[in-house]
């Protein structure tokens, strides 16, 4: 019984019509998606902002081609399903969701849909949906290193912003560039970085590494930046932290020996919200 | 003629493919799905349940920050293959295109110029070119050749490296490798190489206008939004080997570790196999993966890092899986290991005799 209606649900989607407006929906389904996620603000847990427009782009193109589905169900309501019907040397294989991929026209060729490629295709959004949208956090450091030590890329791009850039403006990449370069802290020097909490990896003297991610293109992509954290009495012990919670940290660094990163004297610790760029970008 | 013949032989792909076929890889992603599941749900203490749904996060984020970088890409070459069916007919390309087999390879490693694509993008491009009857060495020579041999990717690659071995290394030995496979694939015949599904959009060859040759979907409308239509289901044929193959990549890269990787090898060979294996997993898109070697440079070898800069645009997880809706499964795994092979002898060879 069960297969007849297999059957059945094969046919149908062989249909020429359910086939165009599947396929239609299917991309104007993804070209929302994407939409939603430039709504949102989540599109850059996802990828560089410099990639931004890119993605503006995607949509209008997903949409247009989605839409151009239309004139197809248009005219096959003319024609009705004539030229995509089941010739003979197929119609055994109609009930196999696997023949919906291979499904070929003698002077067609198989852009038909089957049930495998109708999920897979929805997949992004189906999980995009699922999964709250989170950037890279704690997890993903667990098979990453921390390029605070043994940081060997130096970008031009970024050293020049950095040198520019004034020492209370500069972010957890900026010093880390800086002190790649050789750079040492002046007494003056006075950090305010915002990033989040990694316990694990620390150096001794410190409390935690104060860590964010750096994309270059999209999160498959990242690296891991830190800087070794110590807390000066008054602040919140090392206990109090939780892994993944994001602060504020200002402080100045303290002179460490051997370590190219200078551990930083947190004087002021606030917990603060998820930034809306939680990457930074070289 | 040329629609009669090939039939009995396509429908013994269509019952072979049946279970080898493409639907396998729809059973492949969804083991990886639910293995992640699996581990998610399985474990027992509440802080190892906490790493696991954050794991489980993180493979979400990357794999969806693989599917939107590309997207754009895709659909962008997508469009440019439904508007060469329609506006490009056989002629143009044979005219275009030069006999000779060496020149042949040749033109098609240069023509990521005129058509600037990315490793995402040339596949439908390739795909609807040889619909048009495209010689095999040129479409191979171009799909291997053009996400790097393009003016982004040298640019990105300047931006990274300056001027200096590693960019005209990088550029010269893509063309090198993508020539040489391309020259190979000369004695080839397109039936044993490709799909039957690549060869049917030329099925109707002996008609000299394409515009109505084979898409019965064409009908009246007005060229363009054909041409928007057949995007459209190239990017449907294309995106689920795309969303597979992110899926595969934010697996690796969620489970293997990074540090693992990079410590096993630091030899003169043993480097440049791992920089390969490196790019194959990471399945970054090349116009960017300059700055990641940047990364390594300091820590490797200029050798394994042409590994990582020639042979990953050529194939990673993400690509090897987009070529399998064009080429049949032995062919897929020939581009895979020719590159990989000539790869790891340029970058061996480059670390022991020149060693820059």
């Amino acid at each position: 019984m069960s297969q007849v209606s297999v059957t059945i649900t094969g046919r149908l989607l062989r249909l020429s019509k359910v086939q165009a407006a599947l396929k239609g929906l299917l991309l104007l389904g993804l070209g929302i998606f994407l939409f939603t996620r430039i709504t949102t603000g989540t599109l850059n847990y996802y990828i560089s902002q410099r990639f931004d427009w890119l993605t503006v782009a995607a949509v209008l193109g997903l949409i247009v081609v989605g839409l151009s589905y239309h004139y197809l169900l248009q005219e096959t309501e003319d024609t009705p399903a004539a030229p995509h019907d089941l010739g003979p040397e197929r119609s055994g294989e109609a009930g196999s969701m696997a023949a919906g991929d291979n499904y070929q026209h003698s002077h067609d060729h198989s852009h038909a849909l089957g049930w495998s490629g109708l999920v897979i295709i929805s997949l992004p959004i189906v999980l995009g949906l699922l999964v709250p949208p989170r950037p890279l956090g704690v997890a993903a450091l667990q098979n990453r290193e921390i390029s605070g030590g043994g940081l060997d890329s130096v970008l031009p791009a970024a050293v020049g912003s950095a040198v520019v850039r004034e020492s209370s403006e500069r972010t957890i990449l900026d010093w880390v560039l800086a002190f790649h370069q050789g750079e040492r802290p002046a007494e003056t020097d006075t950090a305010d970085v915002v990033g989040f909490v990694y316990l694990d990896d620390a150096a001794d003297e410190a409390a935690f590494t104060l860590t964010r991610f750096v994309v270059g293109c999209c999160a498959a992509d990242a690296m891991a930046v830190g800087l070794p954290v110590s807390l000066t009495a008054g602040l919140p012990s090392e206990d109090t932290l939780e892994e993944g919670q994001w602060v504020r940290v200002v402080g100045r660094f303290a002179a460490s020996a051997g370590n190219s990163i200078p551990v930083l004297l947190a004087e002021q610790l606030e917990a603060v919200a998820e930034p809306n760029q939680p990457y930074l970008y070289p | 003629m040329n629609q009669t013949s090939p039939l009995p032989q396509a429908a013994a792909e269509r019952t072979g493919n049946r279970w080898f076929g493409r639907p396998r890889w729809g059973v492949a992603a969804f083991l990886v799905f639910a293995l992640l599941v699996v581990l998610a749900s399985s474990i027992n203490t509440p802080q190892a349940r906490f790493f696991a749904a954050e794991r489980f996060q993180t493979f979400v984020t990357i794999f969806l920050s693989l599917f939107i970088e590309a997207a754009p890409f895709l659909i962008a070459g997508s469009i440019v293959s439904g508007f060469i069916a329609v506006y490009v007919n056989q002629g143009m390309v044979e005219r275009f295109i030069p006999n000779h087999p060496l020149l042949a390879a040749l033109a098609g490693a240069g023509l990521g110029f005129v058509f600037p694509v990315c490793e995402c993008g040339v596949v439908p491009v390739t795909r609807r070119l040889y619909g048009k009857g495209m010689p095999l060495p040129v479409g191979i020579a171009f799909l291997l050749a053009a996400p790097v041999i393009n003016p982004v990717v040298i640019f990105s690659t300047y931006a990274a490296f300056g001027w200096g071995p590693v960019l005209w290394g990088r550029v010269v030995f893509s063309m090198l490798v993508a020539f040489s496979v391309g020259l190979i694939f000369h004695l080839a015949r397109p039936r044993e190489i490709l799909l039957p599904e690549t060869l049917a959009v030329s099925s109707g060859r002996d008609d000299s206008g394409d515009r109505d040759h084979s898409h019965d979907h064409g009908g009246s409308r007005p060229g363009v939004w054909q041409a928007l239509v057949m995007a459209g289901d190239d990017f449907l044929d294309m995106g689920r080997y795309l969303i597979a193959g992110a899926m595969l990549a934010a697996a690796m890269q969620t489970v293997v570790p990074q540090s693992t990787l990079l410590t096993i090898g630091q030899g003169p060979i043993i480097s440049v196999f791992v920089m390969m294996a490196l790019a194959y997993i990471l399945s970054v898109c090349s116009t960017v993966d300059a700055f990641i070697a940047l990364a390594f440079s300091n820590a490797f070898t200029t050798g394994s890092l042409f590994g990582f800069l020639v042979f990953g645009p050529m194939v990673d997880i993400k690509s090897s899986l987009l070529f399998m809706g064009v080429f049949r499964r032995r062919t897929v795994l020939y581009l895979i290991l020719l590159p990989l092979a000539l790869v790891a002898v340029i970058g061996v060879f480059w670390n022991v005799q020149v060693g820059v």
